[in-house]
């Protein structure tokens, strides 16, 4: 057995880093909370060099530097960042599972174990894997510590060992991988301090009293001897030193909806900033689809608002996408069209991914827009004219006049040119396509205008309206439409005239017996 | 290499042994698609009339156009209402559609019938209905069109259904109602305050994208910047007795502005009406009662 652990030391901090790139280099410490009593979870190595350590309060860290730049832990920031270490591992392997929460010393510590075995089939050598894992976990945003062994335990414990050094040593020459052959885990464990095995407070005070404080140490106890006097909490602990874990990491359930988000330092009002802090947060998922080989096909936005409110938005997207500036530009004319109510405190960005598969398209068929683009376009469309103002007209299965929906556009089916709508084939025309007497067609009035009409026997003779006024020349029907008589909200009954008028119109004239009004459905024309 | 090959096999050549076997997969390739493809010249000219116009579907107008709309141009259709303006974009875009790509329609004056244009013969499932409120919003969505390859026709919706009818005078002192001037307003002219430059825009996009604009007004607009202009002049309502239906309307298209074609012909054009989905009754009252939202 095979394990990869990538290990991420101070994960509050390196979340942190993650959503706030601008931070690298400063002086930064991420705490339990704003007020005098705040603790210091992590800190950079730039704030540790002047003295600032883990459990100190805020006011002792700023006491020590003045300039330091502090943030509170974000449960969102920090979800997102484990959610991504996943997907590193997803990314290299199907067996991968999170570490449990460490506690006391290594409580902020972040982990995921990879099923390694069997990687030379796949890559030239463990060495390289972990490499490529390092590079993977770097493309994420996620700087941390890829180690190989052949348990979780012993994994973790050289991870942890080499974060330790990392904090000690130039940053140029940080060793950042590490490959344990079973041949030399146990020289290497050996003179590693007992505190790596995180013992809980009891364990650790009783070997320190027996001046126990290496594993090496440990290790030379007898076992049973050592249960009797220290409990048989510390058996775990022995079992960890020397690699007895040898079950495999337990698959994690895969999970599509990739989630990122963000707790704003100060509520935002307006759309252009909200942009910039989309950009991050687009961007981040991007990566992290890539390495899923996932497509987006659908983004979910949650506001929590300044008032205390909370706002949902769903945008779905036609098709699998991995373009950063086609879901920018998405959610910016989604925001555009409707901007949050209040100002943004809180925002989490959920990426609904599906398996990229190559798009068949058909020999004889017109392309048409590429999804993307269309998806933009009628966004765009819907950001202009309203979004319940563009799409597909469908005629409903109703006999009420205009009666008609409109529903989202999509490219649909395109349908060759053979394949005709029956009963519309006919000769083919000197151009190859079927000739046809055009169809009389309604510019419809919406709302029906009202008009003004004189009837002698039952016909339409004048008509006044602010389209047409005059004498009526022809008329012709009526024509009766009714229904929903069961229902008298809904009930219609119309009568229909086509009547041409002596300024050269022609129009659909109803008369409307609930109302008992004249008004004019539309001009043919 | 492989250029030298690929060439040879276009040309019938078999130069060595890669290009034959080459050739032999495309011979087989060809004999399994048997009727599904045309050869030669057949395939090519019809493929270029098709690149070149936008066929009506109206087999008299097409010929006296020259094979239809010129494609990737900026077009017209302006008239008077009831000219046939209308009929004849629906019948220019039902024959779009058969061809399996996508159009658009911009409905400045939301008098777009999903009902009419299924009698005309159009797949609307490949149709984006876009009901503008504004002229600025017309023109907006039609830029963005323009700009998005893949839709071949976009028919720009400008025209009223009051153009050429001369208005009430306002009275001296007397108030318009606010429902009159609503109406009034809904009904002014549009597209007369749309800048030349504009259109010049308009055409230089669709020119790039291949994508046929045509405008629908009362009034030509487009001055010089269209390829056709095509003005729909009414002639007759023909109405069959009894029972009293209205059957056919008699129009004429007659090129304004042609840049490669001769103007001033009209085609005459007979347009069938579809027939009312209503039964034909006798003017008995029916006893109804209005709602309460009605009656206010």
């Amino acid at each position: 057995m095979r394990i990869a652990c990538l290990l991420v030391p101070d994960l509050p901090l390196h979340a942190e880093l993650r959503a706030s790139p601008e931070l690298h280099g400063r002086p930064l410490v991420i705490t339990t909370g704003h007020g005098f009593r705040a603790e210091v979870l992590a800190a950079s190595r730039e704030a540790a060099t002047q003295g600032i350590r883990r459990g100190q309060t805020l006011p002792q860290a700023r006491a020590l530097y003045p300039d330091i730049e502090s943030r509170v832990a974000s449960p969102v920031l920090d979800r997102a960042a484990r959610e991504a270490m996943l997907d590193v591992g997803l990314s290299l392997g199907p067996r991968v599972e999170l570490a449990e929460r460490a506690s006391g010393l290594f409580l902020s510590e972040g982990a995921i174990y990879i099923d390694a075995s069997g990687i030379d089939a796949l890559h030239e050598d463990e060495r390289s894997f972990a490499s490529i894992l390092h590079a993977r976990a770097e493309r994420a945003g996620i700087q941390g510590i890829v180690t190989l062994a052949s348990s979780r335990g012993i994994a973790r414990l050289a991870g942890r060992h080499l974060a330790h050094l990392a904090r000690l040593s130039d940053p140029d020459s940080v060793e950042t991988t590490r490959v344990l052959s079973p041949t030399e885990e146990l020289a290497f464990l050996s003179p590693l301090p007992i505190d790596l095995l995180d013992p809980d407070d009891r364990s650790a005070q009783a070997l320190t009293r027996f001046g126990i404080h290496r594993i090496r140490d440990l290790l030379r106890l007898p076992r049973r001897d050592l249960a009797a006097r220290l409990g048989p909490g510390l058996l775990a602990l022995v079992a960890r030193a020397r690699g007895e874990e040898s079950e495999p990491p337990i698959a994690e359930p895969r999970v599509t909806s990739l989630e990122e988000g963000i707790d704003l330092e100060a509520p935002i009002e307006s759309l252009e900033p909200l942009a910039f802090v989309f950009r991050g947060l687009i961007s981040r998922l991007i990566e992290r689809l890539k390495l899923r080989s996932l497509g987006c096909v659908e983004l979910r936005l949650a506001f929590e608002l300044a008032n205390g409110a909370r706002e949902n938005r769903r945008i779905g997207i036609a098709s699998p996408c991995q373009d950063e500036r086609v879901l920018l530009r998405l959610l910016r004319l989604a925001l555009e069209s409707k901007p949050p109510a209040a100002a943004v405190e809180r925002l989490t960005l959920v990426c609904e991914g599906v398996s990229l598969c190559r798009e068949q398209l058909d020999f004889f068929l017109p392309r048409g827009p590429s999804p993307s683009q269309l998806d933009q376009t009628l966004a765009e469309l819907g950001a202009i004219c309203g979004s319940e103002r563009v799409g597909s007209p469908e005629v409903v299965d109703d006999h009420r006049p205009d009666a008609f929906v409109v529903r989202p556009f999509s490219r649909g089916k395109t349908r060759s040119s053979d394949q005709r709508r029956p009963g519309k084939e006919a000769q083919p025309s000197r151009q190859g396509h079927s000739p046809r007497r055009p169809r009389l067609t309604l510019r419809a009035l919406r709302p029906p205008l009202r008009a003004e009409v004189r009837i002698e026997r039952g016909h339409p003779v004048f008509l006044r309206s602010a389209v047409s006024q005059g004498e009526v020349l022809r008329s012709a029907g009526p024509w009766r439409t009714t229904g929903h008589w069961w229902e008298k909200s809904t009930h219609f009954a119309i009568d229909h005239y086509d009547v041409q008028m002596s300024d050269g119109s022609v129009l659909r004239l109803r008369f409307d017996w609930r109302t008992k009004w004249w008004q004019i459905d539309g001009l043919y024309d | 290499m492989q250029a030298m090959d690929a060439a040879d096999v276009a040309a019938g050549r078999s130069s060595s042994p890669t290009s034959s076997a080459a050739n032999g997969v495309l011979e087989a390739l060809l004999v399994d698609l048997g009727s599904q493809i045309q050869r030669g010249s057949a395939v090519s000219s019809e493929m270029a009339e098709a690149l070149r116009f936008c066929p009506t579907g109206i087999p008299a107008l097409d010929a006296d156009l020259g094979g239809g709309f010129p494609a990737g141009r900026l077009c017209e259709i302006c008239g008077a209402p009831s000219s046939g303006r209308t009929s004849l974009a629906l019948s220019l875009l039902a024959e779009t559609l058969e061809r399996g790509v996508l159009a658009a329609w911009i409905d400045l004056a939301d008098a777009f019938d999903p009902a009419s244009a299924i009698a005309a013969g159009g797949d609307l499932e490949r149709l984006l209905w876009v009901r503008a409120r504004s002229e600025d919003e017309a023109l907006r969505s039609s830029e963005r069109l323009l700009q998005t390859e893949g839709f071949e026709l976009i028919i720009l919706d400008l025209a009223t259904a009051s153009g050429a009818v001369p208005r009430t005078p306002k009275r001296d002192g007397r108030r318009r109602s606010p429902d009159r001037t609503r109406e009034q307003k809904r009904d002014r002219p549009r597209g007369a305050g749309i800048r030349d430059v504009s259109w010049l825009r308009m055409a230089r996009l669709a020119a790039s994208t291949r994508t046929t604009l045509v405008a629908l007004s009362n009034d030509s607009m487009t001055g010089s910047r269209a390829e056709l202009v095509l003005e729909m002049r009414a002639r007759q309502a023909h109405f069959l007795e009894p029972p009293s239906l209205l059957d056919t309307l008699e129009t004429a298209a007659i090129p304004k502005r042609h840049r490669s074609r001769p103007i001033g012909r009209a085609t005459p054009l007979f347009i069938d009406v579809e027939p009312i989905d209503a039964e034909p009754v006798d003017t008995e009252p029916i006893d109804t009662e209005p709602t309460d939202s009605e009656r206010r």
